[in-house]
């Protein structure tokens, strides 16, 4: 099995920019977990693809990502971090699927956080069967990350989901769809804010020439490397979690969060899969709510927290054009 | 007009864990510089916080000798500013859930006992430490304190005066080192006091601040000062008075505006200093670590911590009072500091091998004979502890053979030499580590207890001295020490001072 990594997944020995100017230089001194796991598995990395900055974004170049290393056959599955749904639309666009799994299922040691309660490794591929067999490779309890659950191994298997008892359902009615927008973007940049706090240009990667004190490195550093959007996200995060507004916005969003969560929960009482159109809002309700989705036909599948096996099977009767 | 301060402390201690808080690095303190690094506690992308449970557990039994609330369910936050000290750019606390609250600890000063309240005990990361190059205008970074666990034990504003906070301090360092929670060394930096210092109007009010919540206390207090960098008691003394007087002066005269501000005390001249006023303070956005899962604390588990809790200061010292028969004031000095309760137990366990031979003691399975305790007891708390204190240092961090103070003990009770010589031979066990026995040969400290020579000697002192035997015919038993001091100097300090006493006495009475 031939695997591309995305570039936010660190390999020791490797310059690991994570798609930033910021980490230009930055070799990596260890490997990520999912990267000792793909090598002990006797997987192959073929290569690293590329994304935009901290993952937020895709790659300016389409041919270097992994959804375009995987469509057209320069490695059989590739592994990426979906932020903000540009894994997803990467996918889509190059008729890839992508597989993102329950959060907690994959390590996320090793790899340069973005969105630390959202991220979660996931696998783009031609079908679902390579697609999970990489996936339990990765899966698993890691020591190193204190958010993986304490399950050791996982074994996907299709086959033990009865497809035709499958409930289903389209885009149902959501109340709080109007929140989730602005819940994802209040938590999300925050998170993040606290993320890139460390790149400070002192330690590691990029250094401004133009400094007299510490103050200056760290202020020109971040300005001269920084893309726009990551500006923006950062100065957002800042603002959400400020003394005067951390009530208003950070901690309200949370608390819709669990609403989300909750409501989310009560569908799934009903139903074993929800089929969406992968909108900035869908994405955001798998994303938030740690359940595992999958892309496939151009649909954004979502099911509850580790029933991954529906998507599993859905997805394959999907692909061989069973709806 | 009156004036009163009202203080409340915030003392960091490092926990006494192998590792740090979030990585597998050495927690230990005076490794080279960045050599208990990893790229977790460098601040490297993509690694997440592990938690210590150890130092959860240390935590816990911070609690439980505080008297404190263990919170069921805790969690870690961040708390953001950016500091080239700081790897990450945030440091992990807790602010939200703290591990501990509504605690409190008893002190003891000369106006009796008061319990002092602690609002809260919270765990925490250490930053690194910045090393100021000499003749550079550059720093370097150690990040080897990086992630070291602290636990951060905020009190209420309970203090009064600089007594109450040594004595707090005191008691603090006894209970956390007792429970193994941190060594609590001030000059390492193992244990670390800030003091939160307001004064006012002394109205009679703050008698009653003691049933009152904080929020009902704040409104009432003066302008707040934090004061920093104080790395021992003289410093800390020394800083309180100056900053009551500083207030009270600024109040009185008008001088001076008192700003809420953080100060710093400079120890050579004796004053404090202004580091930073509340304009300059940082916004910290705390919130909530998602890499950290909440950690729940049941009561099994805290149980279990209780249950591992070694023998504790009021344990020992019931212990010591039972087991030695030492008087309650003894034993309260020699357990109030665990190394000096452990080095006399060492030294009576060495006089219980050695010593009944020599004293035609019958031996005893029970451990050491009383009286033997309570001369090992005297060595310790009058001489070690004035020579540890003279030099300036502590207990924990002196070394002293105890096997070398439990033979003293014996040759003093053997009356083999007297008690000058043993004071003198007992300061060179501590300064030289010297080997009594063959210091006595070498010196000829030997006590001469030959009644004939002894004999010669105190009618040689009573002959030059017929007004003291007058003296002494007048009733007046306190020359006999004069007399007993002449026959020393004749004897250049050897004479065995038990006997010669005897002898005077029985001389005088005579005549």
């Amino acid at each position: 099995m031939k695997i591309a990594i995305d570039d936010n997944i660190l390999i020791k020995d490797e310059i690991c920019t994570a798609g930033s100017k910021m980490l230009y230089n930055f070799k990596s001194p260890y490997s990520a977990t999912v990267v000792d796991k793909i090598k002990a598995a006797g997987m192959e990395i073929v290569c690293q693809s590329k994304i935009g900055e901290f993952g937020g974004e895709t790659a300016r170049d389409e041919t270097k990502t992994a959804a375009y290393a995987v469509s057209n056959g320069l490695a059989d599955t590739a592994l990426g971090i979906d932020v903000d749904g540009a894994a997803y639309r990467s996918a889509i666009k190059n008729n890839v699927i992508y597989i993102k799994p329950t959060y907690g299922t994959v390590s996320r040691f090793g790899v340069v956080a973005n969105v630390s309660s959202v991220d979660q490794i996931g696998v783009y591929a031609r079908n679902f069967d390579d697609g999970f067999k990489v996936l339990e490779v990765i899966a698993g309890y890691d020591k190193n990350d204190g958010t993986t659950y304490p399950t050791e191994k996982y074994e996907y298997n299709a086959d033990l989901v009865d497809i035709k008892s499958l409930k289903s359902i389209d885009s149902p009615d959501f109340k709080l769809n109007d929140y989730l927008a602005s819940v994802y973007c209040i938590i999300s940049a925050a998170e993040f804010s606290g993320n890139i706090a460390r790149f400070d240009g002192l330690k590691f990667g990029y250094r401004t020439e133009n400094f007299k004190s510490y103050d200056d490195i760290v202020i020109n550093s971040r300005s001269e490397s920084f893309t726009t959007g990551t500006k923006i996200k950062s100065l957002m995060g800042t603002y959400v979690l400020s003394e005067e507004q951390f009530e208003k916005y950070y901690l309200k969003a949370t608390k819709i969060r669990r609403l989300i969560k909750q409501e989310l929960d009560e569908i799934f009482k009903q139903y074993d899969v929800i089929i969406l159109l992968p909108c900035y809002k869908a994405v955001t309700l798998a994303n938030l709510t740690g359940c595992p989705a999958i892309i496939v036909n151009g649909k954004l599948i979502i099911a509850k927290e580790f029933d991954e096996n529906k998507l599993f099977a859905l997805g394959k009767s999907l692909l061989r054009g069973g709806i | 007009m009156q004036y009163e301060a009202i203080m409340g402390l915030e003392v960091h201690v490092e926990l006494a864990t192998n590792s740090k808080l979030f990585c597998c690095c050495s927690a230990k303190y005076g490794a080279g510089a960045n050599e208990n690094v990893c790229p977790a506690c460098s601040g490297m992308p993509g690694l997440l916080p592990v938690l210590n449970k150890n130092a959860i557990e240390l935590g816990i039994k911070a609690g439980l000798v505080t008297n404190s609330e263990i919170t069921g369910k805790i969690s870690f936050d961040k708390k953001n500013y950016f500091y080239p000290d700081l790897s990450t750019g945030y440091q992990i606390t807790q602010l939200f859930s703290p591990i501990c609250k509504n605690g409190w600890v008893e002190i003891e000063t000369k106006s009796g006992t008061k319990k002092i309240r602690l609002k809260q005990i919270h765990i925490e990361e250490d930053a690194g430490k910045l090393v100021h190059m000499a003749g550079s205008s550059s720093s370097m970074v150690d990040y080897n304190r990086a992630s070291v666990p602290l636990t951060e034990i905020v009190s209420m504003p309970d203090f009064r005066n600089s007594e109450e906070v040594v004595a707090y301090i005191k008691k603090l360092q006894s209970l956390l080192v007792y429970a193994g929670v941190s060594d609590c060394k001030m000059h390492e930096g193992s244990m670390r006091v800030d003091i939160n210092i307001s004064v006012r109007v002394a109205d009679g009010e703050s008698g009653n601040f003691y049933n009152k919540p904080l929020s009902e206390i704040i409104p009432m207090l003066g302008t707040r000062i934090e004061l920093k960098n104080l790395n021992s008691f003289k410093a800390i003394v020394n800083a309180i008075e100056y900053e009551k007087e500083r207030q009270i002066e600024a109040l009185e005269t008008g001088y001076e505006e008192l700003v809420q501000e953080t100060r710093g005390w400079d120890e050579e001249k004796n004053m404090s200093f202004s580091m930073r006023n509340k304009e300059d303070a940082t916004d910290y956005r705390y919130f909530p670590n998602p890499d950290i899962m909440p950690v729940i604390i049941d009561d099994e588990w805290i149980e279990k911590v209780r249950e591992s809790l070694p023998e504790l200061a009021h344990q020992k010292f019931a212990r010591f009072v039972k087991q030695y028969q030492l008087s309650e004031y003894d034993a309260k000095i020699l357990t109030e500091n665990k190394r000096l309760s452990e080095i006399f137990e060492e030294v009576t366990g060495y006089c219980k091998n050695i010593g009944d031979a020599a004293l035609s003691v019958p031996r005893s399975d029970e451990g050491v004979a009383p009286y033997i305790a309570k001369e090992a007891a005297n060595w310790l708390m009058v001489e070690l502890l004035n020579l540890v204190k003279n030099d300036g240092k502590e207990i924990e961090d002196i070394e002293i053979d105890c096997k070398k103070i439990a033979k003293l003990i014996e040759l003093v009770l053997g009356n083999i030499i007297n008690r000058p010589s043993a004071k003198e031979i007992f300061i060179k066990i501590y300064r030289e580590n010297i080997d009594p026995e063959r210091y006595i040969k070498e010196n000829n400290l030997s006590m001469i207890s030959d009644n004939d020579i002894l004999y010669k000697a105190c009618e040689e002192a009573i002959k030059e001295d017929p007004d003291g035997v007058k003296k002494y015919k007048n009733g007046n038993a306190k020359v006999l020490a004069a007399f007993v001091g002449s026959v020393m100097r004749k004897m250049k300090g050897k004479a065995n001072t038990a006997i010669v006493n005897e002898i005077l006495k029985e001389m005088l009475d005579k005549m």
